[in-house]
């Protein structure tokens, strides 16, 4: 899905023009309700994730009734193709989808701002064989590469994080080296150089703090495009079986004819669920980029008004 | 009747009875069943047919592992085909055969006046061109055929209508053989098999320029699809009783409940491979559903190899029997299979008639007797429950394809109560086939795997019986077990006669039985179900898209 | 254009070729250590015996070291030959070609319609800014952008079962059915699959034409447009979309990865024998052939895509390459 706001060409290259805000994540907050609404269902997601061991009703490797059971009382969203309980493994599919969304994106912030520090930082033969590096990956398809990689190692929780995280970095790569580049010509980075300080200090305490917000916007968006991948790829079988994923779930309901069975229970809620958490992921992502881009807030053309215009409110979504 | 002809008496009753049929049918008629009752059929019509999974890649017979047998079956005659009703060898493009006293030579007489679809003779002459061809190139072009000319030297014509095989020694499956030997044109494959045969598989076979393969079984494919479809119409100049439908189309698709969903909206009037989770609601939306004992296993495989490099308490048949006692057959049977499964004994399935050994009994699920088997060895548990055998805890890893891992559950929950641990490693077919095998084939490595490919091709034991032979180690030898004794028996059998071969057969299926190379966790059914639109079809314990029979489809009209 | 974009697209066009050539070379390397031999696993059926093992092994050089195999294809490679697939043993370039001709029309459909609605959306609500009507069409597309493809599918397979074929790619039981019978039928059959493909890939494009359209709509010439007194739609039309459309056009020649990620999981709902079949099949068959060269395909297709849009800018912003 960023794949659009991966290129090279555009997005990158804008935002790098725009000078970062004061405090952009509070004036988002309060001026984008998407962006709240956004932050509140991440929020939500986390929390589940996070007392999921506390308030699971029921096992997620116990049956606890027969095959597709409707919802009923006791279990308000049915059983699953092994008779398992839906609501719980929706409970723990929040906590493993978020944790290979996060610790994919975390894989993928390591390389691709290493790689974009490093390139943007120092310049010359690093960043232009680095540069190389990422195009190379930039042009490879990354789903049916992550097919390949994942058929080659055993399909692990560990292994899938791996494969999407160090297949998602190059749009980090660029955006980050494109900011340094930027902030390193910048007149206190160039005096606080001039003033002896080491590279370690001029890129901890002026560069990362600096481009920070964009990271951030950067981040959540990672997330959500790792969780959609691990999505891909247990649908296509080569996740971890284990695992109670939501992928995993959406999976044993394809392969066992839940659609047919007309148990709509073991499809529609982890469908409903991922989707959910990448709107999240996206919204605020998008509200983080749009805040950093002062163009975006004026209109010229808007049809109420002919005026210099904030950045109005926005709806959330359904 | 009998019609294995392995003594001179039987081959005389077989010939005379035989003629009779023949005389009776007006000649050439082939088939022994019941003739349709007279006006209440209707004639012509196409069937359409959803099968899941398995693209066909290619018609090429010589060429690839994938699901294209069913489709050649129908277009390639035999000498002989297996009756579903008798479940033994009755003739077919063979009208009769005898054997020589030393079981050596078997003489087939062929149906006379017969043509290929393209109006050429069908003779003798192409059934001794196809299996000599597949003799010559064994080694190379042929060599995916090489297991039904086994010890076969030649085939020779003495007339147009007579085909005699000549074999090096006894064998015992020759009709099995032959079964599986569909005749190809010899007009059309004889420029291919020059030099060192690589034309062979170059031949791509397919319909074109609106001209069908040549065929010479009932149907004739007319139109291919590459992993997409197969289109099958009547042969007219088919030598034997003519089908009843126009045709039928097979369709692969790669979603049960796309297929399930085109079944129920009349896109297609019956579908093959049922998952068994989509019965119920195809049986309230009225469709027939036959859910009938199949071909099919679902195993659990334990490394038996001598190589084998840790764990080797787990080469103790002891050590085993207490394992299969935690298995909840049952459980697997109604979990996965929604109760379309039935607990598992011997490696040839229940469809396979005579040869799968009556004797053996299902190992009930029984974990106290599992926790004593284990105490007796002195394997005590440890402080995390966890049984600890000659020094280190009984924790295991199942080699487990992606589709297992609900059997996988239950088989671990078993374990579970009986201080055994067992971790997942998830591996797609091929690589767990390569993980099994580890690297220069020893099978050092690997503990167990969960596996659902087990099963039966044919309807002749020899296959499932050959797997855990030596002589494929490596090749498909899932198992690592290699005993020279059950090879010398599965040499034996080979070239046994029959009622001595199924006492050999049984006494085989017995010593897996307790050496547990597989322990066999279910048999799981063959599914299918179709529109009340059509009826008489005759699925095998493979589907409506088979391959063990091919009267499938010969008597499939409309209601 | 100067000089100085010249040498930029030949520098362009070099580096396309050694991505390709990298590409060639990893996905060499990389199917070989694949796990499960494509031999043994031709091997491991019914009818296997050492002698087919061996046979299969020789035909196809995997009895050679891994060196003089990856010289021999590169060598074939130049020759324009991509080799034969292990699965039908059929040229890898005529299984690719069939493969292809199965996903262009659907995906190409898919696509036409994914942009036109794109741009549509994008710029109602670029333009409609603030207004009732933006937040419901922003709304539905962050939905439909959230959305994973195969599940879009699973839907729609449901909604329109028994209206539209639920699988493949056109019905095989037509016999002697006329040309435009048939042209319909396969028509019907792209409807669902293309629709999918259309509804996951819209919302990538309108959010892209929205922000591209909303700077635009930020620059000064826009006020000093609308200060000559221009009519605000004329001014759209022929000053902000067209600025807006560079970075569009760019875009969704970049999107190539997300196409190709939404038909690999549309072909598998659908049942459809296109090249995302193809790919996934091979995987599971560890046909290397086929996977080279699908993959020689995709890759080869994105650095064009690439190309093209460098070209494109060169061409239309003079800043580019100088």
């Amino acid at each position: 899905m960023t794949d659009l706001l991966q290129s090279p060409g555009l997005t990158a290259d804008d935002l790098l023009q725009a000078p970062p805000g004061r405090h952009p994540l509070r004036r988002i907050v309060r001026r984008r309700p998407s962006a709240a609404f956004g932050a509140l269902l991440l929020l939500l997601f986390v929390m589940l994730a996070v007392l999921a061991p506390l308030i699971t009703p029921h096992g997620v490797n116990h049956r606890v009734g027969g095959v597709y059971e409707a919802p009923s009382r006791r279990h308000w969203l049915g059983l699953d193709d092994a008779g398992i309980d839906v609501v719980s493994l929706l409970i723990e599919g929040s906590r493993i989808s978020l944790l290979i969304g996060v610790a994919a994106m975390t894989v993928s912030m390591v390389v691709g701002g290493g790689v974009g520090l490093l390139a943007g930082y120092f310049g010359g033969a690093a960043d232009a064989v680095l540069m190389r590096v990422t195009d190379y990956f930039l042009v490879v398809p990354a789903l049916p590469l992550m097919i390949v990689i994942a058929a080659i190692w055993k399909p692990s929780t560990a292994h899938i994080v791996l494969v999407i995280g160090l297949l998602l970095w190059t749009w980090t790569a660029r955006i980050i080296r494109a900011q340094v580049k930027s902030v390193r010509e910048r007149v206190y980075v160039k005096r606080a150089r001039a003033m002896g300080a080491g590279h370690g200090r001029i890129i901890f305490r002026h560069v990362l703090p600096q481009i920070a917000p964009l990271l951030s916007a950067n981040v959540v968006l990672t997330v959500a495009y790792a969780i959609f991948y691990e999505t891909a790829l247990s649908f296509l079988g080569l996740g971890d079986p284990t695992s109670s994923s939501w992928g995993t779930m959406l999976r044993h309901a394809f392969e066992r004819t839940a659609i047919s069975s007309g148990a709509w229970w073991a499809v529609v809620p982890p469908g409903v669920c991922i989707s959910l958490v990448v709107m999240g992921c996206y919204l605020v992502g998008q509200a983080i980029e749009d805040g950093l881009n002062p163009r975006l807030r004026i209109s010229h053309l808007s049809p109420r008004s002919f005026r210099l215009k904030e950045l109005p409110a926005e709806r959330p979504g359904p | 009747m009998g019609r294995r002809a392995s003594t001179r008496g039987r081959v005389l009753v077989a010939a005379i009875s035989l003629a009779l049929v023949a005389v009776a049918c007006g000649g050439g008629k082939s088939t022994a069943k019941k003739a349709t009752p007279d006006g209440t059929v209707k004639q012509g019509g196409v069937v359409k047919v959803g099968i899941s999974g398995a693209p066909f890649a290619s018609l090429n017979k010589f060429i690839g592992p994938i699901g294209i047998y069913p489709a050649l079956i129908q277009i390639y005659p035999a000498l002989v085909q297996l009756d579903p009703k008798s479940l033994d060898y009755r003739p077919d493009f063979a009208s009769r055969w005898e054997t020589s006293a030393d079981g050596t030579t078997w003489t087939f007489h062929t149906v006379p006046g017969a043509k290929w679809s393209d109006g050429q003779p069908l003779t003798a002459e192409d059934a001794a061109f196809t299996f000599n061809m597949i003799v010559q190139f064994q080694k190379s072009a042929t060599a995916n055929y090489a297991f039904a000319v086994a010890k076969l030297q030649t085939a020779d014509t003495p007339d147009p209508n007579t085909v005699v095989l000549h074999y090096g020694s006894p064998v015992s499956n020759v009709l099995a053989q032959v079964q599986t030997l569909g005749i190809l044109p010899k007009h059309v494959w004889e420029p291919l098999a020059m030099g060192d045969g690589a034309a062979i598989k170059a031949f791509p076979n397919v319909p074109e320029n609106g001209q069908p393969v040549v065929s010479g079984g009932p149907f004739m494919i007319t139109d291919f699809k590459k992993d997409d479809s197969l289109l099958f119409l009547r042969n007219p100049n088919y030598y034997g009783q003519k089908a009843l439908i126009d045709g039928f189309g097979v369709k692969s698709y790669s979603n049960q409940d796309a297929m399930v969903s085109a079944l129920k909206s009349g896109e297609i009037d019956a579908i093959s491979g049922v998952a068994p989770t989509a019965v119920d609601s195809l049986k309230s939306a009225g469709f027939t559903v036959s859910a009938i004992p199949g071909f099919f296993r679902s195993d659990l495989i334990v490394n038996s190899s001598q190589n084998k490099a840790k764990n080797r308490e787990l080469l103790d048949p002891k050590v085993r029997e207490a394992l299969e006692y935690a298995i909840d057959r049952k459980e697997i049977a109604q979990v996965v299979s929604l109760g379309f499964a039935q607990p598992g004994d011997s490696i040839i399935t229940p469809p396979s008639g005579k040869w799968h050994n009556p004797n053996l009994k299902v190992a009930g699920f029984d974990v106290t007797k599992a926790n004593q088997l284990l105490d007796d060895l002195g394997y005590r548990r440890g402080a995390d429950g966890i049984r600890v055998a000659d020094g280190h805890p009984m924790s295991y890893e199942v080699i487990l394809q992606p589709t297992l891992d609900r059997a996988f559950q239950i088989i671990q929950a078993g374990f579970d109560k009986l201080g055994v641990k067992v971790t997942p490693r998830a591996l797609d077919g091929a690589a767990a086939f390569q993980a099994q095998k580890g690297p220069d084939n020893k099978y050092a490595d690997f503990d167990f795997a969960l596996s659902a490919g087990g099963g039966t091709p044919q309807f002749d034991p020899d296959f499932p019986l050959s797997t855990p032979t030596c002589r494929v180690l490596g090749i498909y030898n899932t198992t690592g077990y290699c005993n020279p004794e059950y090879d010398k028996l599965y040499q034996q059998q080979s070239a046994l006669p029959e009622t001595q071969r199924l006492q050999a057969v049984y006494q085989m299926e017995e010593m897996l039985y307790n050496a547990r190379p597989v322990i066999v966790l279910t048999y799981n059914n063959a599914i299918d179900a179709w529109s009340n639109k059509w009826t008489g079809f005759v699925p095998s314990g493979r589907g409506l898209f088979g391959q063990i029979w091919i009267d499938t489809f010969l008597q499939a009209h409309q209601s | 254009m100067g000089r100085g974009s010249g040498d930029y697209i030949v520098k362009r066009v070099a580096f396309g070729l050694v991505t390709v050539f990298v590409a060639v070379t990893v996905n060499f390397v990389l199917f070989r250590a694949l796990p499960g031999t494509a031999v043994s696993n031709l091997s491991q059926v019914p009818r296997a015996s050492p002698e087919l093992k061996a046979a299969l092994e020789k035909e196809f050089g995997l009895d050679r070291p891994k060196w003089q195999q990856y010289g021999l294809y590169l060598d074939q490679l130049v020759h324009g030959n991509l080799g034969i697939s292990y699965d039908n043993q059929r040229p890898v370039s005529e299984n690719l070609t069939g493969a292809v001709r199965n996903t262009v029309p659907m995906a190409a459909l898919g696509l036409v319609v994914a942009i036109a609605l794109g741009i549509l959306v994008g710029t109602l609500s670029a333009w409609r800014r603030g207004t009732r009507l933006e937040h419901l069409s922003s709304a539905i597309t962050v939905t439909l952008f959230s959305v994973p493809a195969q599940w879009v599918g699973l839907i729609l397979l449901i909604v329109f079962a028994g209206v539209l074929p639920s699988g493949g790619i056109r019905s095989p039981f037509l016999i002697g059915a006329t040309s435009w019978g048939r042209l319909t039928d396969e028509f019907r059959h792209m409807v669902l699959p293309s629709l999918t493909l259309a509804l996951t890939l819209y919302g990538g494009y309108a959010l892209v034409v929205r922000s591209a359209l909303l700077e635009t709509l930020g620059e000064d010439y826009m006020l000093t447009a609308r200060a000559k007194g221009l009519p605000p739609r004329t001014i759209l039309r022929t000053h902000a979309l067209r600025n807006a459309m560079l970075p569009t056009i760019t875009m969704i020649a970049l999107s190539a990865g997300r196409i190709v990620t939404g038909y690999i999981l549309v072909e598998t709902v659908f049942s459809w024998p296109g090249v995302g079949r193809a790919i996934y099949q091979a995987v599971l068959q560890r046909d290397y052939p086929m996977l080279q060269g699908a993959f020689l395909l995709l890759t080869v297709t994105v650095v064009l895509c690439n190309l093209a849009a460098d070209v494109a800018y060169a061409r239309l912003d003079p800043r580019v390459g100088g």
